[in-house]
């Protein structure tokens, strides 16, 4: 057979399909280019998830344990006030019952010779109860007594503050603060 | 539309869902980078403000040791006398032993006021003795140091019946502690 006929059975035919355009041959390139960057960048990303998933959890522990140690702390300092405040409260109360009988003593021992003491009264002041008030009656007394029971008192730390006395006939009337000063 | 164009377009589509897909793994990676920051920022703020509650505990230790050591000293004496019974005791036994003649004495409760949670009940005794004065005045001695959180608000002293005794009007506070109580608790509103 020759070439002829069997133009006759096979005619030559235009192509099913256009060539793609030039700008279209980039396509497959970007699909590859596509799939490599983005298995590269989702990988990473998954990675950087996980692993700052985990630095999360880590430090949400941390936090909840410095959280933790905090609120002890504070408990503490809370109970360490609260004993504070008792201890204050207590020392304020303490403050005001410093003992009268050494007071009494002194005084009693200071009169001598033909004074007598007719009254001694000791008042604690209500506002300020380490202050306290003395009132004393002294038959037959002269200043000098008066002044040595000061001094005396001045030994137990009592200092006598705007004192007044007057005298009525043989009796003399005292009166002072006496405030106590740690020496 | 052919099979190489149709193609194209496939490729461009998958293209389209690999891009987003990235993008949307990306955002949630950032979110959780952005959160894992937050919370290492968190752990920062809280570990430094542990160190102030560390810091403000060993202050409040070393500035009230002082003060708590004197309760300590105190708390003895406190547990002593807690009720207004043990009080009254307290006095009469001293009585008792110094065998001291008293005229009169009376204890009765009062509040304190309010003002103090710590001592919220006071013990008022009032107690009228004559006797010889060395007897007198050591009882006096004896019920300080039995009693030493008596508080005596007055002490009148006069001369007795006879020449050697004398007259002591005594009127004294006894607190009674409450060392359970919290001062710095704020009062409930009524």
């Amino acid at each position: 057979m020759s070439d002829y006929l069997c133009h006759d059975f096979k005619t030559p035919r235009t192509d099913t399909s256009r060539r793609l355009p030039n700008s279209f041959r980039v396509v497959p390139v970007a699909f590859y280019l596509a799939m490599v960057a983005g298995a590269y960048f989702v990988t990473m990303d998954i990675i950087g998830y996980r692993a700052a998933n985990q630095d999360k959890i880590k430090y949400d522990q941390i936090k909840a344990q410095h959280d933790a140690e905090k609120a002890k702390l504070e408990e503490q300092t809370g109970g360490l006030n609260v004993e504070t405040a008792r201890g204050t409260e207590i020392a304020k109360w303490i403050e005001g019952t410093r003992v009268m009988q050494p007071i009494f003593v002194k005084i009693a021992r200071s009169i001598t010779g033909e004074s007598r003491l007719g009254e001694l009264i000791l008042e604690r002041n209500e506002q300020l109860p380490n202050q306290l008030v003395l009132s004393m009656k002294l038959t037959d007394a002269n200043i000098s007594d008066v002044q040595q029971i000061q001094t005396n008192l001045e030994q137990l730390n009592y200092r006598a503050y705007s004192p007044q006395q007057s005298k009525q006939g043989d009796v003399i009337d005292y009166r002072s603060n006496l405030v106590w000063q740690q020496r | 539309m052919n099979g190489k164009q149709l193609a194209c377009v496939m490729l461009m589509m998958i293209i389209g869902v690999v891009t987003y897909t990235g993008q949307i793994v990306h955002k949630k990676a950032d979110a959780v980078r952005a959160s894992a920051t937050k919370a290492k920022e968190a752990a920062e703020t809280a570990d430094s403000d542990r160190q102030i509650a560390e810091i403000t505990s060993k202050r409040v230790d070393a500035e009230s040791e002082e003060i708590r050591r004197f309760l300590d000293t105190w708390t003895p004496q406190i547990d002593n006398i807690q009720t207004g019974q043990e009080v009254e005791e307290a006095v009469q036994a001293s009585i008792r032993a110094a065998k001291l003649y008293v005229d009169s004495q009376k204890f009765e409760p009062k509040t304190s006021g309010g003002t103090t949670r710590v001592i919220p009940r006071i013990i008022k005794a009032s107690i009228i003795a004559e006797d010889e004065y060395p007897k007198t005045m050591n009882w006096l001695g004896e019920i300080e140091k039995k009693l030493p959180l008596a508080r005596i608000t007055v002490c009148r002293i006069t001369p007795g019946k006879d020449t050697k005794s004398i007259r002591l009007e005594l009127s004294l506070d006894v607190p009674i502690v409450n060392l359970k109580a919290d001062p710095t608790e704020r009062p409930a509103k009524s």
